[in-house]
């Protein structure tokens, strides 16, 4: 028999409220109109109020890994508490077959004067389990655990990463139908995001669906092959994960940055220095290819002359979270001059040994003696940009998938 | 693989789904009663591990009110009509009594307030913070009880058979408190003025109870004696414990009637509110 949707949402909106003596007065409203039977009317908005999701649709089946990506603020957290019961959609519904866990805090309700086994109970008893079931799985938990001797010690004198530890393995021991998890990989240490991942990897495989939300691409890419991109409540992409990565870091950009268009800024008294912008282009060839060379221009302009200067740039991944590497021309005694008015510094790369992908690069133009920066491109306002092209090989594809960065040239000995 | 039965979150207001907003409260009143004991234990054991008296202080406020109100009766200061037990006795039973009260009117709120972060990150079973502030009443009520049986040897009071439908009144006098308390949770839980006017309206209310005197028999104190619902509980408790007559068991049946009636309403209150509360609350 062929499963229906394990989990449809459909339209679903959340409104909230920025004022918080008139968010908790529409509060006694709301509670009022429900008391009474009434409809909540979702539309109009009132005063100082805002969609934090609008008109978000979805179906998940078991066995999928949906990845939730969306800058601070898009809504993934409240997209999460519709999902978990805890707060009600203005519009649309969902509809959920089985039983939902968050992995959202890990060690709610835990008591600081209580040891970690007491606490065990607590955490389990909130998450639904009996303590009959936590009896049978406790020696289960305080392996999986592995915080040793510190479980009968209070958790007030526990760290963070042991509260999460503890926390994850009461949660570990669940059975849901659908999981929801929010950045809980952000604390704990190597071993622990290891478990952690293959829990959920297992879990996958076991047949249940799992929503996860984080900001590291590495690990929505190793265990979501579908993903949300949600901006200001609302959804902008729902597909492969690769894509949706891609869209997310675009929308980071712009929005770090705001639109270039905008951007007119010529130098002045505290800034004398304006790089415009910073032109990546292939060297002798039609395009950028692994291998290839590339020339990298900068174009400036100044009010004043400076002498000596030095200039460099920095190449990072797309997402800007790897720094790839740093260049910065060597000063050797030629004076290299900045003149007044406009002018350019140029200079090639050759070999790139990266593999077909987009990269950002920053640049900046420094005083040669002190290292002082004079100008800086790509930090303020958006980086300059450019692929490297490739064929849809197999090899380049798997990089890809690996988030690889550079290709070496082996030579394999028998 | 079987499907579990269906959850649906929709706008749609639960009181137009009267059958599965029902069935919802009791499935999760039954669900809710492992969590409740469990926080219980939390709670108990976090108040009490780290003082030296630990559940003696259970013991402290009544004897520690109930002296200062015998030395100040005895030296004429408070004018109180006389008893007929040893005043000491009545005063202590009462304090006993209305102190069980005030634990039932506070802790709902109490509960909610403190575990206002768990609520807004899992969905349990929401009555068992209801269910857990009863257990902690009940806790503090069987200390007191102890303390009360023992004074009842030592003054020799005799035990008549009534005192074992003084329970009965007992639950009843929880039953009020644990009522107004539910239906303070809504708007307690957005407003801190509730919280801060809960104990100023207790202390008013204490006056105003026949807790260290006897029910007053001339105008205006019997108007206000009707239109306290705590006076015939309370007074009726008192009388089953001390094996005195009892003067307001009219008044004792409406009241405890209308209780369990608005609990019950109190209790769907809250069920409908909280979802409300804990987007305006947040985490």
């Amino acid at each position: 028999m062929k499963h229906q949707s394990f989990v449809e949402v459909h339209s679903i909106s959340k409104k909230f409220c920025r004022n918080l003596k008139k968010s908790l007065w529409y509060g006694i409203q709301d509670i009022s109109r429900e008391v009474l039977g009434r409809s909540q009317h979702a539309e109009p908005l009132r005063n100082e109020e805002f969609w934090a999701l609008h008109d978000v649709s979805f179906k998940l089946s078991p066995g999928d890994a949906l990845g939730l990506l969306g800058r601070n603020g898009a809504g993934k957290t409240t997209l999460l508490r519709l999902l978990n019961g805890l707060i009600r959609p203005d519009t649309g519904f969902i509809k959920i077959h089985g039983r939902v866990t968050p992995l959202i805090e890990l060690g709610t309700g835990f008591a600081p004067v209580l040891t970690g086994r007491e606490n065990i109970y607590v955490n389990g008893a909130i998450l639904g389990l009996p303590g009959r079931v936590v009896d049978d799985f406790m020696d289960a938990i305080i392996d999986f655990a592995e915080i040793g001797d510190f479980i009968d010690t209070p958790v007030q004198s526990y760290s963070e990463g042991m509260k999460a530890r503890l926390g994850f393995a009461v949660a570990a021991h669940l059975v849901p139908d659908l999981m929801l998890v929010d950045e809980v990989l952000a604390v704990g240490d190597l071993g622990f995001q290891r478990k952690c991942l293959n829990h959920m990897t297992t879990f996958i495989r076991n047949g249940g669906a799992l929503i996860f939300v984080s900001h590291n691409m590495h690990l929505i890419q190793s265990i979501c092959e579908r993903c949300l991109v949600l901006d200001t409540g609302k959804m902008v992409f729902d597909g492969t994960t690769p894509k949706a990565v891609e869209i997310y870091s675009t929308l980071n950009n712009h929005s770090n940055y705001g639109s270039d268009d905008n951007k007119i800024i010529t130098p002045n008294d505290s800034n004398p220095v304006i790089i415009d912008r910073v032109d990546i282009q292939p060297f002798e060839a039609v395009d950028i290819r692994p291998g290839g060379a590339i020339q990298i221009t900068l174009y400036f302009r100044s009010l004043e002359e400076f002498v000596p200067v030095t200039w460099g740039f920095s190449l990072w991944t797309e997402d800007q979270e790897v720094r790839i590497a740093t260049n910065v021309a060597k000063y050797d005694g030629k004076l290299h001059r900045l003149c007044s008015g406009s002018g350019n510094f140029s200079c090639v790369v050759k070999e790139l040994p990266l593999i077909p992908r987009k990269y950002c690069l920053k640049s900046g133009i420094y005083d040669a003696m002190t290292g002082w920066p004079i100008a800086r491109f790509g930090w303020e306002q958006a980086a300059a940009c450019f692929e490297i092209n490739g064929e849809e090989t197999e090899a380049n594809s798997r990089h890809r998938i690996d988030q690889d960065i550079v290709n070496l040239n082996v030579e394999w000995v028998d | 693989m079987t499907w579990s039965p269906e959850i649906l979150y929709t706008p749609v207001p639960l009181l137009r789904q009267p059958l599965t907003l029902v069935r919802g409260m009791i499935r999760d009143l039954f669900a809710a009663r492992h969590l409740a004991y469990r926080l219980l234990i939390r709670n108990l054991a976090s108040q009490y591990r780290r003082s030296l008296l630990g559940y003696l202080w259970a013991f402290v406020t009544p004897i520690v009110a109930t002296g200062g109100f015998v030395f100040l009766n005895s030296h004429q200061v408070l004018r109180i009509v006389e008893t007929n037990v040893p005043y000491g006795i009545y005063v202590f039973v009462g304090i006993l009594l209305w102190q069980t009260f005030t634990d039932a009117f506070h802790c709902p709120l109490q509960w909610v307030l403190a575990f206002r972060s768990v609520l807004g990150r899992v969905n349990f079973p929401r009555e068992a913070l209801i269910l857990g502030a009863l257990g902690e009443v009940l806790v503090q009520l069987a200390i007191r009880i102890i303390l009360l049986l023992i004074l009842f040897l030592w003054f020799r009071i005799g035990l008549t058979s009534i005192i074992l439908l003084a329970p009965v009144a007992i639950v009843a006098l929880i039953g009020l408190g644990l009522m107004f308390g539910v239906l303070l949770v809504p708007v307690g839980l957005l407003y801190g003025d509730i919280e801060k006017g809960t104990h100023l309206a207790t202390m008013l209310w204490f006056l105003m109870t026949p807790v260290i005197y006897p029910p007053p028999i001339s105008w205006p104190g019997t108007l206000l004696n009707q239109l306290n619902p705590v006076s015939p509980l309370l007074t009726t408790a008192r009388e089953l414990l001390i094996g005195s007559s009892l003067t307001q068991l009219d008044g004792f049946f409406i009241v405890a009637s209308l209780t369990v009636l608005c609990l019950c309403i109190g209790w769907m209150l809250f069920r409908l509110a909280l979802p409300h509360l804990v987007e305006r609350v947040g985490s």
